[in-house]
């Protein structure tokens, strides 16, 4: 009994009290926090936070003060992995590095016009100029009929067989660039 | 007619056929290797055509059509890279005023739009290039400096590999980033 004893005096001690009203006064501070906080209606802003659309990561926006929150400007994008430009090396074959992002699949669009063609809905023109191009990409398993593309594709082969004959193996294999340079204002007139 | 109805059903091939190119839209982990954040608030306003900022540049005569989609991507990567390259990063989402500026303590404010997207297009490969122009405003919307950085990423076989033409934007995209940041980080007011 006494420890029970000691446990409610502990319980009803005025410090403990103070301090569970500390943290429920900072709880309540803290939800509205998350949503839609501070409204500056002089500005005629308010401030919220928001979440990366890629990498959940929260910012903090300021948006107008318009009853409602507006939209995300990035509303509706996906989430993807972070990709590694290692796979921009020729070198490198297709699908040897992961990828998990978006990608343009070109055979789909082609047989999708095919079959617009098919249907009528494009003109009888457009159906010959289709025709021998939705071939090609069927038949190339999507390597012929993009014209650079599948040149590229046939010359890239080339190129890699070169490449390994090259002598010299710290030659980049892609290239990225940054650069900036301030801009006077003569030069924008 | 028949001229007419060939042309408009060209034009429409056009759209159906060629690739449809979203970048990933997010940075690669060599951009948080190379850049440190700094202890400076800064905010970032982006205008609302640079999100919709799209370029059918196919990059050759005989290349198939391509949809870039610029926007999209560039808007996540420059927000995500804010937050990497400042320690206080503010976004807003209305146009920069005085008021704003000063109610907040917004000491600067970055406004950055797209000025030029290049796509070059090879039977080897792909060059992209993208150049943007950023305004750095103080508290009192006054002009403290405006520079144009440019980004790119060239590479070979790109078209041949799954997601390598999305890729390849995606890193002239970052580079480009890189370098709004690299500068932003290092001028001192």
């Amino acid at each position: 009994m006494k420890p029970r004893k000691s446990s409610q005096a502990t319980s009803d001690h005025p410090a403990r009290r103070v301090v569970q009203c500390c943290l429920a006064a900072f709880s309540l501070a803290i939800v509205p926090s998350i949503f839609a906080s501070e409204v500056m209606e002089e500005s005629g802003t308010r401030v919220i936070v928001r979440e990366h659309p890629k990498t959940g990561k929260p910012y903090v926006s300021i948006v107008p003060f318009q009853g409602e929150i507006p939209l995300d400007p990035f509303t509706g994008q996906r989430k993807y992995s972070r990709p590694d430009y290692r796979m921009l090396d020729p070198k490198i074959k297709s699908g040897q590095i992961p990828y998990e992002g978006p990608y343009s699949d070109r055979k789909k669009i082609y047989i999708f016009a095919a079959s617009l063609a098919a249907l009528g809905t494009a003109s009888g023109a457009a159906v010959t100029a289709l025709a021998p191009a939705a071939t090609g990409a069927g038949a190339s398993g999507g390597a012929g009929a993009y014209f650079a593309g599948g040149g590229a594709v046939v010359a890239g082969t080339a190129v890699t067989a070169a490449r390994v004959n090259r002598s010299d193996p710290e030659k980049q294999n892609y290239t990225l660039r940054s650069e900036s340079r301030l801009v006077k204002e003569e030069e924008k007139k | 007619m028949t001229v007419l109805s060939a042309t408009l059903g060209l034009m429409g091939c056009a759209r159906l056929f060629g690739w449809d190119i979203h970048a990933p839209g997010i940075l690669s982990n060599n951009f948080s290797q190379t850049v440190q954040p700094i202890p400076e608030r800064i905010a970032l306003y982006l205008p609302p055509e640079l999100l919709k900022y799209e370029s059918r540049d196919r990059g050759s005569r005989t290349a198939d059509p391509q949809t870039y989609h610029i926007g999209e991507a560039l808007g996540p990567m420059l927000v995500e890279a804010f937050q990497e390259g400042f320690e206080e990063f503010i976004f807003l989402e209305t146009e920069p005023t005085r008021e704003v500026l000063k109610r907040y303590g917004i000491p600067w404010v970055a406004v950055v739009r797209v000025k030029e997207f290049r796509n070059r297009v090879s039977w080897r490969g792909q060059a992209i290039a993208l150049a943007t122009e950023t305004v750095v405003l103080d508290s009192d919307l006054h002009l403290f400096t405006r520079f144009e950085s440019q980004g790119s990423s060239e590479s070979e076989k790109v078209f041949a590999k799954k997601g390598g033409p999305e890729v390849n934007l995606n890193a002239a995209i970052e580079s480009n980033v890189l370098a709004i940041i690299q500068n932003l980080q290092g001028w001192k007011p």
